[in-house]
């Protein structure tokens, strides 16, 4: 009996969703800049929304990622085990929160074009991520001499991906790329939720560089949108406010941190489990703005 | 002699026994591969923070192989081994937050208890796991369980992965006190059992195997002499107040969130219930623990059960004392696990008792004396000449 209603279920996700251009009744967008920052700002609505989700067809979570998170503060370049050990610890968070609902099942690694840009997708149910891969700003640093900050404020007129698979010849080309990839992933879902950074930096004060210009480039790329509503999460100033979320919210942030921190250590990367880190997690700010 | 042969197995096979010199040892003892985390994560993640700085051991012995195999779902060997591994999860993350990654060594030891038991032994820095693989005894406690071992329903328990078979409870006690007194240098270390209460007034309504692997503890504690013990509250702590700070909550919740991946990894369900009124979530955001003793108050407290003479010939006084009414439950047990006498079984008021046991017709050798009240459990060895 559970069979035929779970075949009758996959037969009707298959009509209605080809390939990316399927009918959602809702997608949710977390646009960040580095592959732990929504789980330490963002986690409880990024939890509930990927659990919510994956149990529900007809709804389904981006997670867009614009840096690699590769922390080159040696100003050497970047090490690939450092991001790709960043980037499996944000799967495996993805996993935990998915496989809550349903069957284990293998990740779909997928390399796109989007406006002639080559980029990462990786699809776990309805889960998607695009890793965009662009140098990691070291906290205003900016030690490669390429970040978004650098590109929004025309300092740097092109940046190139730690992968070197695609260049962004400035702010616009990459803002193009992203309104496409939220139009064609958005495909008409009547229902469309964002989640940044707070890009206001007096209201979210002492955050990134890159956290604050992944925001500023998910406003950017949403303007002109309707019907649309928007959390803009204040971040590393959280840690100064009071504890805000019960318990069982304390404890699913702290689960996304150890799936991220398992992966670190585990390839030999400093851990993740500090001190700030642990004080992000018992807080969650943010404004609401729906358009 | 055979504790003497095991020990020396150990070293044939090349077991690293680099923690002679832990100044601390602390043992956990878990039913099921979740319970450490689930009910003592907050000490436990404290102590192999501890153990992984090198200066001190932890020790987790899973009694049974936590199998689940209690619904007739068929033979699940892949769901234990699943859990085995979101444990050893748990013990990676924890312990790598504190010192660098490492390597696992895992290999099977040769324990004895009242025979050698072949027994799967992990480390992982000076983590420590025994995987004893009993089976799993289900809430409605199967024939197959410790509970059933130990009060002699069955005469002896085989693993799951049919590695070894306990010959009676006694078996399996000193297979246990031989672990701790190899794992802490036989009392060369400060050492704390941790384990789940077996006290239905502080622990209402547990897992009979969370249960009986408490007792077990305990009595392996009691004899040896030289521990500490904590017990821990279970399924019940879900329905008290949450007790734990923010960083707390966190500890619990990254070692259960180990455990869950290592199950859905593996394609079994998840255990991450932040839904449910009574659930997993619930367990790691509570941790409520009394020490039942301490290594001096343990021989304090054995006081309340003395026997005259010892070694015996014929008639023993045994005496006793209650400190609080309720039930009573003494047995006499020869040192194979055999109940040779059911001495007490009968609600007692508060007070001091002596009875008379006609014990000629033992024979020689050593026995062992186990005295239930609420809220305690004390043992007393005697010798028949």
């Amino acid at each position: 009996m559970i069979g035929i209603k779970k075949i009758a279920l996959i037969l009707l996700s298959t009509i209605l969703c080809i390939n990316s251009y399927c009918q959602y009744a809702a997608v949710s967008f977390y646009i960040v800049a580095h592959p732990d920052q929504w789980q330490l700002f963002m986690g409880n609505d990024a939890f509930n929304d990927i659990v919510k989700k994956t149990g529900n067809e007809q709804s389904k979570v981006m997670l867009i990622y614009t840096t690699a998170g590769d922390e080159s503060y040696n100003g050497n370049t970047p090490d690939p085990n450092h991001y790709l050990a960043r980037e499996e610890g944000a799967r495996n968070s993805v996993e935990f929160c998915a496989d809550i609902h349903g069957d284990h099942i293998p990740w779909v690694l997928d390399r796109i074009l989007v406006r002639g840009h080559s980029i990462l997708k990786y699809t776990y149910k309805n889960v998607v991520s695009y890793l965009l891969r662009l140098p990691d700003g070291c906290n205003g640093n900016n030690i490669s001499g390429q970040s978004l900050q650098l590109l929004h404020d025309s300092l740097v007129q092109s940046i190139t991906t730690v992968d070197s698979t695609t260049t962004y010849s400035g702010w616009a080309d990459l803002d193009s790329t992203l309104r496409e990839i939220v139009g064609n992933e958005a495909a008409n879902a009547p229902h469309l939720y964002f989640n940044t950074a707070d890009a206001d930096t007096a209201t979210n004060q002492g955050d990134d560089p890159d956290n604050i210009y992944a925001g500023k480039l998910c406003m950017d790329a949403i303007a002109g949108m309707q019907g649309i509503s928007l959390k803009l999460f204040q971040e590393n100033k959280i840690a100064n406010l009071p504890v805000n979320l019960n318990d069982k919210d304390i404890a699913t942030k702290a689960a996304l941190l150890s799936q991220i921190d398992y992966v670190r250590t585990m390839r030999g990367l400093p851990t993740a489990w500090t001190t700030l880190n642990l004080m992000y997690l018992s807080r969650n700010y943010f404004r609401t703005i729906t358009k | 002699m055979r504790q003497i042969l095991s020990l020396l197995f150990l070293l044939i096979t090349n077991i690293s026994i680099s923690f002679a010199q832990s100044q601390k040892v602390s043992y956990y003892f878990a039913a099921h591969p979740d319970d450490w985390q689930l009910f003592m994560g907050v000490n436990a993640f404290k102590d192999i923070a501890a153990a992984s700085a090198g200066n001190s051991k932890v020790v987790l012995i899973y009694t049974t192989a936590g199998e689940y195999n209690c619904y007739n779902l068929g033979v699940n060997t892949p769901y234990y081994l699943s859990r085995q591994a979101g444990a050893n999860r748990s013990v990676q993350f924890c312990s790598d937050i504190y010192s660098p990654h490492a390597t696992w060594n895992t290999s099977i030891v040769s324990i004895s208890g009242a025979t050698n038991h072949n027994i799967l032994r992990s480390t992982y820095k000076n983590i420590v796991s025994y995987y004893l693989r009993l089976p799993d005894g289900c809430f409605e406690r199967k024939n197959t369980s410790i509970s059933k071992l130990a009060d002699h329903t069955v005469r002896s328990l085989e693993a799951v992965d049919s590695s070894t078979s306990y010959r009676g409870y006694e078996d399996l006690v000193r297979t246990v006190i031989n672990i701790i007194d190899f794992e802490s240098n036989a009392g060369q270390s400060e050492v704390w059992i941790n384990a789940s209460d077996w006290d239905p007034l502080t622990n209402l309504d547990d897992h009979p195997d969370h249960v009986q692997t408490g007792l077990l503890a305990t009595e392996a504690a009691n004899r040896i002499d030289y521990a500490n013990v904590a017990l821990f509250e279970g399924y019940h702590s879900c329905t008290e107040a949450s007790n734990l700070a923010p960083d707390e909550i966190a500890m619990e919740a990254g070692l259960q969130s180990q455990l869950s991946f290592g199950l859905t990894d593996n394609g079994w369900e998840s255990e991450w219930d932040p839904q449910d009124s009574c659930g997993h979530v619930d367990w790691a955001t509570r941790n409520y623990f009394r020490v039942y003793s301490t290594a001096a108050k343990a021989k304090v407290s054995n006081t309340g059960l003395a026997i005259n003479p010892n070694p015996i010939r014929n008639t023993v006084n045994l005496t006793y004392k209650i400190m609080e009414k309720g039930p009573v439950s003494i047995t006499l047990f020869d040192s194979y696990g055999n109940l040779k006498a059911i001495l007490v079984n009968e609600n007692k008021d508060i007070g001091i008792y002596t009875i008379n046991y006609e014990a000629g017709m033992l024979p020689t050798g050593n026995y062992i004396i186990y005295a239930r009240s609420s809220g305690n459990l004390n043992t007393l060895k005697f010798m028949k000449l």
